[in-house]
C-alpha cells in the first residue's frame, strides 16, 4: 500500500492509532511516500510521527522534502482512549471482553465509531445529491443500513447495536441468532462476522461482559468470563483430548469425553465437536454427505477438510511443506544447511528506494536486529508522549557487545552512527555482555540491537530504526524481516562523517 | 538460621507475624517498571529525570525524593561466579521501607516528611524545599545495607534456581 502511495495510485490515506512513519519498514521511504498523498487523516492520542511528517521528519532536515512543496493536507483528529469509550478488546487467545467508558474523553476526542458513524453519514449526504443516482458508486452507499442510534452527549453511537449485527441477526424480523448453526446461506440471516456469531444470543445479553470466575478448584474453564470465540469454547479442537473412542487420554487431564449414556459429548468446555455425534459414527458415502457429516466421529480437527491434523502440509502455505532454515533476505553467511540460500517465494520488493544487501556483502559486515522495549508501545505514540513512560527509556540506543564497540572505537554511552542501503541512524551505544558475536561457520558475526519505538515527536525521542529496514514479506502474511538484516556501523555522530 | 539471627547480628528481635519489610522475589521479577511508574502515577510524583543513563535499562539511577520505587538492572558478565558461559541479568524493583524509625523523616527540616495514617512514610512535594536530596538517597543506601538482599545459587545456575533471603547486616 505504501508502494502504491508513493507511485501516485492511492491519494487518500485514512490512519487510526497507526504510525507507519515509525512503523513502517524502509520508514524514509515511507515518510517521502507520505508526500504524494492529497490528504492524510490521523486519528490519534498526540500528535505523532505520520502527521507531523511535513515539517519535523528527517527528510525535511536534510533538504529531502520541502514543507513549502508539499501538496498534502493533513488532518489531525483527536481520539478517545480505552477508558474514555465502550467496546470490546480481543487477545489473540480469542477472549473478547467488553469494557464500558470510565470518564469522558477530554475536549474534542470521539471514539472510532463515532468518527466512522458522522463519516458515513456524511458521505451519504453527498451522494444523495449525486448526478447518477442509480450507479454502483453511489448504491454501495446510500443502500447501505447506517442507522445506529446514538447515546449522548457528544452522540455516540450505541456499540452494542453494531456487536448485534457482528452476532447475525434474522433479516426478515432482525432477531437475534443464538449461534452460527443459525446462520443459512439464502440471505435469510446477516452476520457480520461467524466466529464471534452467539456472543449476543439475545437481546440485553452480551456475553463479553460476563465476569464469573469459576471458585477456587475449578473447573477452570472460566465459560462465564468473556466470550471466547467460537462459540464460547476455551481450547479448540477439545475433542483431541480424547482418545478415538472417546474415552480420556488420561484420567488426570480429562477436559472433553463422550458420555455413551447421555449420547454426547461432555465436559468443562464447550465440545469442539457436534454435540451428539457418536466416536464411532462413519458417514454413508453412498449418500453423498456434506459438511460435517463427511467426518468420521473419530475425526477431531473439524475446520480441516479431511476432519485430521497435519504434520506435512500440501496446501494452505505458500512456503511449505516442512519447516526447513532459509538464511534471511539479508545475511553475512551463506545458508549451512541448504544450497536454497533464503526463502524463495519471500516477498521481495527491489527497487531504488528499496535496496537489498548481498550475502556477505562486506559494506554491510554487522547482523542488526530490531524490537520493542517494556517501557514503550509499538510505534509509541501513547507512551513516548507519557512522562513517566518516557523518563524509564528516554531515547533511543542501539545495543552492541564490549568486543565489538572496543573494535569500533564506541564508548558506553557515546554517539554511534548505523547505516544501511535505505539509510542512516544515530542513537546513543548501550554496551553490554548481553550481545554477544556469534561463530557463524568459522566466521565471527557480530549482532547489533536496535529498539524501533523512538521519532521525533513526543517526548521520548531518537532515530527511527526503521529507516534501517528493508521492506522484505514473508509469503504467507507479508510479515517484514526486521529481526534480522544486516548493517554497518561507526562511532560518532550522522553529521561528523 | 538459628531461631533469633537478628538479634544475635543486629540486636533486633524479630517477631513473628509483625511486618518488617518488603521482600521482592527477584526470580519472578521481569523488569517491566511497571511499580516504578505506577508509583509515579499513584503518588502524583513529577516525571524529572530524561537523561539516558547508558546503565543497562535503568534510566532512574536510584531512589529518591522524588522516586519512591527504582527497579535496578544488574548485568553480570560471563565470569567464574557464574560458573558458565552465559550473561546475567538480574532485576530488583527496589522501594522506600518507610522506616519505623525513619531517619529522613527525623531530619527533615521543613516537616515536608511526614507519616501517614497508614503508617507510610509521604514526602510531601509542595513542602519539600530540596534540601537534602543527596542525603536522602544516603539514607536509602543506608536501607539498602541494612537489608540487603542476597542472591544465592542453590543448584545449577542454569536452572535459575535462586535463593533471596534478607539478612540484617552487622556494622
Amino acid at each position: 500500500m505504501l508502494q502504491a502511495i508513493h507511485d501516485d495510485q492511492i491519494k487518500g490515506l485514512l490512519l487510526m492509532g497507526q504510525n507507519p512513519a515509525v512503523g513502517g519498514h524502509d520508514a524514509s521511504f515511507v515518510r517521502r511516500g507520505l508526500a504524494h498523498l492529497d490528504w492524510l487523516v490521523v486519528r490519534d492520542a498526540f500528535e505523532n510521527e505520520t502527521a507531523a511528517f511535513w515539517y519535523a521528519s528527517p527528510e525535511v532536515q536534510n533538504g529531502e522534502l520541502d514543507p513549502r512543496a508539499i501538496g498534502t493536507e493533513v488532518f489531525l483528529m483527536p481520539a478517545a482512549l480505552v477508558g474514555e469509550k465502550e467496546g470490546s478488546f480481543t487477545n489473540t487467545h480469542r477472549l473478547v471482553q467488553w469494557h464500558d467508558k470510565a470518564v469522558e474523553p477530554p475536549a474534542d476526542a470521539r471514539s472510532e465509531p463515532w468518527f466512522l458513524h458522522k463519516l458515513g453519514k456524511r458521505l451519504r449526504e453527498l451522494y444523495a445529491a449525486d448526478t447518477e443516482p442509480g450507479s454502483m458508486r453511489v448504491r454501495q452507499l446510500l443502500d447501505l443500513t447506517w442507522d445506529y442510534p446514538s447515546k449522548g452527549p457528544p452522540d455516540e453511537p450505541d456499540v452494542e447495536m453494531i456487536l448485534r449485527e457482528i452476532n447475525g441477526v434474522r433479516t426478515a424480523d432482525g432477531s437475534l441468532v443464538k449461534d452460527f448453526n443459525d446462520l443459512k446461506d439464502d440471505g435469510s440471516t446477516a452476520c457480520g462476522c461467524w466466529i464471534y456469531s452467539g456472543i449476543m444470543p439475545q437481546p440485553g445479553l452480551n456475553l463479553a461482559r460476563n465476569r464469573l470466575p469459576d471458585p477456587a478448584g475449578g473447573p477452570g474453564t472460566h465459560l462465564n468470563w468473556g466470550f471466547s470465540w467460537p462459540a464460547n469454547r476455551r481450547m479448540l479442537y477439545n475433542r483431541a483430548s480424547a482418545d478415538p473412542e472417546g474415552r480420556p487420554w488420561s484420567e488426570s487431564k480429562r477436559y472433553i469425553w463422550w458420555d455413551a449414556e447421555k449420547s454426547q459429548w461432555s465436559g468443562p468446555d464447550i465440545p469442539d465437536f457436534p454435540r451428539d455425534k457418536s466416536p464411532d459414527y462413519e458417514p454413508d458415502w453412498s449418500k453423498d454427505p456434506r459438511g460435517l457429516d463427511a467426518h468420521s466421529g473419530r475425526a477431531p480437527f473439524i475446520m480441516m477438510a479431511d476432519g485430521l491434523s497435519w504434520l506435512y502440509v500440501p496446501t494452505g502455505l505458500l512456503d511449505g511443506p516442512l519447516p526447513t532454515h532459509y538464511e534471511p533476505v539479508e545475511s553475512p553467511v551463506h545458508n549451512a544447511v541448504y544450497a536454497q540460500q533464503a526463502n524463495p517465494v519471500a516477498k521481495l520488493w527491489e527497487r531504488p528506494e528499496n535496496r537489498y544487501h548481498l550475502v556477505g556483502d562486506p559494506a554491510y559486515p554487522y547482523v542488526l536486529t530490531t524490537y520493542r522495549l517494556t517501557e514503550h508501545h509499538t510505534g509509541g505514540t501513547m507512551s513516548r508522549s507519557v512522562a513517566w513512560l518516557a523518563e524509564t527509556q528516554p531515547e533511543a540506543f542501539v545495543e552492541l557487545s564490549p568486543e565489538l564497540a572496543k573494535d569500533k572505537g564506541v564508548d558506553n554511552g557515546g554517539w554511534v552512527t548505523l547505516w544501511t542501503a535505505r539509510g542512516e541512524v544515530e542513537a546513543r551505544a548501550l554496551v553490554t555482555p548481553r550481545l554477544r558475536p556469534l561463530q557463524l561457520g568459522g566466521q565471527l558475526v557480530h549482532v547489533v540491537g536496535m529498539p524501533w519505538h523512538f521519532g521525533y515527536m513526543g517526548i521520548a525521542q531518537g532515530d527511527i530504526a526503521n529507516t534501517l529496514s528493508a521492506m522484505v514479506g514473508d509469503p504467507n502474511v507479508s510479515i517484514h524481516e526486521a529481526k534480522a538484516f544486516t548493517c554497518n556501523l561507526r562511532a560518532g555522530r550522522k553529521n561528523q562523517a | 538460621m538459628t531461631q533469633h539471627e537478628a538479634e544475635l547480628t543486629s540486636g533486633f528481635r524479630v517477631e513473628r507475624g509483625q511486618p518488617y519489610g518488603f521482600f521482592t522475589d527477584t526470580t519472578l521479577c521481569i523488569g517491566c517498571k511497571a511499580c516504578e511508574v505506577a508509583c509515579k502515577q499513584w503518588n502524583s510524583l513529577p516525571a524529572d529525570n530524561f537523561d539516558f543513563l547508558a546503565t543497562s535499562y535503568d534510566n532512574t539511577r536510584s531512589l529518591g525524593a522524588t522516586t519512591w520505587r527504582h527497579v535496578k538492572f544488574i548485568e553480570q558478565a560471563p565470569d567464574a561466579k557464574t560458573q558458565g558461559g552465559d550473561p546475567r541479568w538480574l532485576f530488583l524493583s527496589d522501594i522506600c521501607k518507610h522506616c519505623e524509625n525513619a531517619g529522613c523523616l527525623e531530619a527533615c527540616p521543613t516537616g515536608a516528611i511526614t507519616r501517614t495514617e497508614f503508617g507510610t512514610v509521604v514526602i510531601q512535594q509542595d513542602i519539600c524545599n530540596g534540601c537534602n536530596g543527596v542525603s536522602l538517597r544516603q539514607l536509602h543506601a543506608w536501607h539498602d545495607q541494612a537489608l540487603r538482599v542476597d542472591l544465592e545459587y542453590r543448584g545449577a545456575p542454569d536452572m535459575g534456581a535462586l535463593a533471596v533471603r534478607l539478612r540484617p547486616v552487622t556494622a
